[in-house]
């Protein structure tokens, strides 16, 4: 055996890939230069070991938890995230509905819905003087409807999250 | 009734009940204390870091997957970046190469001091000679022979391959061999 191959076979005892290796004891027996690597690399990790004896400040836990802070950055994000969440499944079933004629009063009160909103925005530019630009409008209007979209399609992202997050945690 | 795991622990924090978070930093102080007492060396900044650590796994509770892994892991995750962020920012005023030069401080003699002496305390030389290991090296020889951390986990902590953490490992003790004196330094007849 060459040396290289008994040094890797050392390598394989310490990181426990293996238990024992008669070929290498062969070899340690008739190489005093692995041997005595051998042996050097045993000691090293015994005294390795002996720094796992560690003795952590008493106090540490109650001073960590003097210090942290308040919840909210993390108490925060789950209430908004759990509004978008109900505005995002709100939005999917009057989309639903609105998209397979299914119920017609679902379909009523989205048009009654979308009609009090054109005419609320028409009001606030009469009051204003400027007229009913329509093409204004309705940009306004697409826009509107782009973000709230965008924004449920994010949140059911977030949601479908949460729930996988939850349920690997158990919870 | 059996403990709670570290995941169901994560989800009562998260919950609300922030008292539970005591439970995970008793079950894993050590673990992190040890991790920065082997890098930095002294035992207030690596108190220091260990606050640190666990408050910024505080903050970022809510990204723990227990899917990805356990949480000793992604805590330990946490601890090496805080001290590698924290060597970047403070600089050592004297390195333990200066020490040898300027003071005669002789790891391998204070090594074998030390044995005779190691009922009494921690092997402060050994620590010395782990310190004086680069990052990695010392990363792997830490986590594998002083927290007795499967190589999986090792390997999942330093971001690289199983192989990458024993290559490490296997580097680290002969470079700590010769710190110790138990080898000749290379090229030294």
């Amino acid at each position: 055996m060459k040396c290289s191959e008994a040094e890797r076979l050392m390598s394989a005892l310490l990181d426990g890939d293996i238990k024992q290796s008669p070929r290498l004891d062969g070899h340690l027996e008739a190489c005093p230069s692995c041997k005595t690597q051998w042996e050097a690399l045993q000691s090293t990790v015994a005294d390795l070991s002996c720094l796992s004896q560690l003795e952590v400040p008493r106090d540490l836990t109650a001073a960590i938890m003097s210090k942290l802070p308040e919840r909210q950055t993390l108490v925060f994000g789950r209430p908004l995230g759990f509004l978008l969440s109900g505005l995002s499944i709100a939005a999917a079933v009057i989309l639903f509905v609105w998209a397979t004629g299914l119920g017609q009063s679902g379909l009523a009160v989205t048009v009654g819905l979308a009609t009090f909103a054109l005419n609320w925005v028409t009001a606030i530019w009469s009051s204003l003087g400027v007229g009913t630009p329509g093409f204004i409008i309705n940009s306004l209007l697409a826009s509107t409807v782009a973000a709230f979209v965008l924004a449920a399609l994010l949140s059911v992202g977030r949601l479908c999250g949460n729930l996988a997050l939850a349920y690997r945690r158990g919870a | 009734m059996g403990e709670l795991s570290d995941a169901a622990i994560v989800t009562q924090v998260l919950s609300g009940n922030r008292d539970a978070f005591a439970d995970l930093i008793d079950r894993h102080r050590r673990l992190v204390f040890s991790v920065h007492l082997n890098s930095a060396g002294d035992r207030d900044m690596a108190e220091d870091l260990t606050q640190d650590t666990f408050i910024k796994a505080y903050r970022a509770l809510d990204t723990y997957d227990p899917g990805a892994g356990r949480f000793s892991t992604w805590l330990t995750t946490i601890a090496v970046r805080v001290g590698i962020d924290a060597r970047r920012r403070h600089r050592p005023t004297e390195s333990l190469e200066r020490l040898h030069e300027e003071k005669g401080f002789d790891p391998a003699s204070e090594a074998r001091t030390e044995r005779s002496t190691e009922a009494a305390g921690v092997g402060e030389a050994v620590r010395r000679a782990v310190q004086r290991l680069p990052e990695q090296q010392r990363l792997a020889v830490t986590l594998k022979h002083i927290e007795d951390l499967p190589f999986t986990e090792v390997a999942r902590i330093m971001g690289c391959s199983v192989n990458s953490a024993k290559v490490h490992a296997h580097r680290g003790r002969l470079q700590l061999a010769r710190f110790l004196g138990y080898m000749r330094e290379e090229g030294l007849a």
